[in-house]
C-alpha cells in the first residue's frame, strides 16, 4: 500500500509530527478507530493514549497523545491536541 | 539583548500557536453550527451585570510606558462601561497575570480575583491554567462577560493597549459541511474544539503581551544607554574644563608669587 495519508499533529507549541502513512489507528472515548486512505470526512473525539501510524515500509510509530479532535477530509487527518510524546 | 532573544522566542510560540488556532477554526466551521443550541460556552447570558477584565501586565518594570498606559486604557475601559450601564448595577472585577504593580493596580479600586504568575515566554500550560480558571467563573454564573486586555505588539517601537472579548465565544461563519461522520456526537466535539478556542485565545494574549513587552523593554533600553553615552560625553566636558581652571589658577599663583619674590630682592 502506498503512503496515501497525511498526518499532522498539532498542538498549541507547535507541530507534534507530520508524515505521510498508509494507516492509522486512533484512541477515541469510544475505542480505536482505524483510518485507511478514501475514509470518508469525518470529525471525531480523540481519547488520551497511544496513537499508532504505519508506513508502506511496515514501519510502524507510536505516539502518545493527549485528548483533543480529529478531522479527516481528503487523506488528510489532523489532530488538535494539548500534548504529544513520541514513543 | 536578552530582551531581544525573548522576544524572537516568543514571536515563534506565537506563529506556531496560529497553526493551531487557524486548524481549529477550520474544524469549527466544519461543524457549522451543529450542537450548538445548548452550548454554555456560547450562550450569552441574560443579564451582564458581572464584568471580569483578564489584565496581563508586564513581569517587571523598565520598560517605558508599557504597564501605565495599559493601566491608564483600562480605567477608560472601566469607566465606559460604567457609563453604558447607567443605573443598573455593574461588577467589575480583575484577574491579573504578571508580577508587576501590585500597588498600581490596587489603586485602581477594582477587586483582584486572581492572581496569575506568567513567564517571559508564556508556555501552553500557564495558558491552560488561566483558561480552566476564566471557564469556570462564566461558567459558575460569576462572569457574564470575560474580556482580556493587554499590549499588543505592533513593531519593535509600538506598542498598543487592546481589549478582546473571551467569553461568550462566538462561532465563526460558515456553512456545515455535507455528509461529514460526527464521533461521538457534534456537540461534545464542538465543546472539546471551544475549550481549545478558549485557551488558543488566552495563550495568544500572553503571547502578544511579552511580545510588546519585551520590545518595549528593548527600546526602553536602547535609549537609556543613549542617554547615558550623552551623559558621559557632558560630564567628561566639564571634569576637562575644571581641571583647565585650576591648572591656570595655580600657574598664575605661582608665576604672581615668583614675580613677588624677585621684587624684593
Amino acid at each position: 500500500m502506498e503512503d496515501r495519508i497525511r498526518l499532522r499533529l498539532l498542538t498549541p507549541d507547535g507541530l507534534g509530527w507530520e508524515g505521510r502513512v498508509c494507516s492509522v489507528s486512533l484512541p477515541t472515548p469510544e475505542g480505536s478507530v482505524g483510518i485507511l486512505r478514501g475514509h470518508a470526512p469525518m470529525l471525531c473525539a480523540v481519547a488520551p493514549g497511544v496513537l499508532r501510524c504505519r508506513n508502506a515500509a511496515g514501519e510502524t510509530r507510536r505516539i502518545r497523545v493527549s485528548e483533543g479532535v480529529a478531522g479527516v477530509e481528503k487523506d488528510e487527518l489532523t489532530l488538535l491536541l494539548q500534548s504529544v510524546e513520541l514513543l | 539583548m536578552v530582551a531581544a532573544a525573548k522576544l524572537t522566542k516568543t514571536q515563534r510560540s506565537f506563529g506556531a500557536l496560529q497553526d493551531f488556532a487557524s486548524a481549529s477554526r477550520g474544524m469549527l466551521e466544519r461543524l457549522g453550527g451543529a450542537g450548538a443550541a445548548d452550548e454554555p460556552l456560547l450562550r450569552a447570558p441574560e443579564t451582564d451585570a458581572k464584568l471580569v477584565y483578564v489584565l496581563i501586565v508586564g513581569n517587571r518594570g523598565l520598560c517605558g510606558t508599557y504597564n501605565s498606559a495599559l493601566l491608564k486604557a483600562l480605567q477608560e475601559l472601566a469607566e465606559a462601561e460604567r457609563e453604558l450601564a447607567g443605573d443598573a448595577d455593574k461588577e467589575i472585577s480583575l484577574v491579573v497575570c504578571g508580577r508587576w504593580g501590585r500597588e498600581q493596580i490596587a489603586a485602581l479600586g477594582l477587586p483582584v480575583l486572581r492572581r496569575f504568575a506568567v513567564s517571559d515566554v508564556p508556555t501552553a500550560a500557564e495558558a491552560e491554567e488561566i483558561s480552566a480558571y476564566l471557564q469556570e467563573l462564566y461558567l459558575g454564573g460569576a462572569a457574564d462577560r470575560i474580556v482580556v486586555v493587554h499590549q499588543n505588539f505592533r513593531s519593535v517601537l509600538s506598542q498598543i493597549p487592546t481589549a478582546r472579548a473571551l467569553l461568550p465565544l462566538e462561532l465563526p461563519e460558515g456553512g456545515a459541511a455535507a455528509d461529514v461522520i460526527y464521533e461521538p456526537d457534534p456537540a461534545s466535539l464542538l465543546h472539546t474544539l471551544l475549550e481549545q478556542t478558549l485557551l488558543g485565545g488566552v495563550h495568544a494574549a500572553l503571547l502578544e503581551a511579552r511580545a510588546a513587552e519585551h520590545a518595549a523593554r528593548m527600546t526602553a533600553m536602547a535609549a537609556a544607554s543613549d542617554n547615558t553615552d550623552e551623559l558621559i560625553a557632558e560630564l567628561s566636558l566639564k571634569l576637562n574644563h575644571a581641571r583647565q581652571a585650576a591648572i591656570t589658577t595655580e600657574i598664575a599663583e605661582i608665576s604672581g608669587g615668583a614675580a613677588a619674590l624677585k621684587d624684593k630682592r
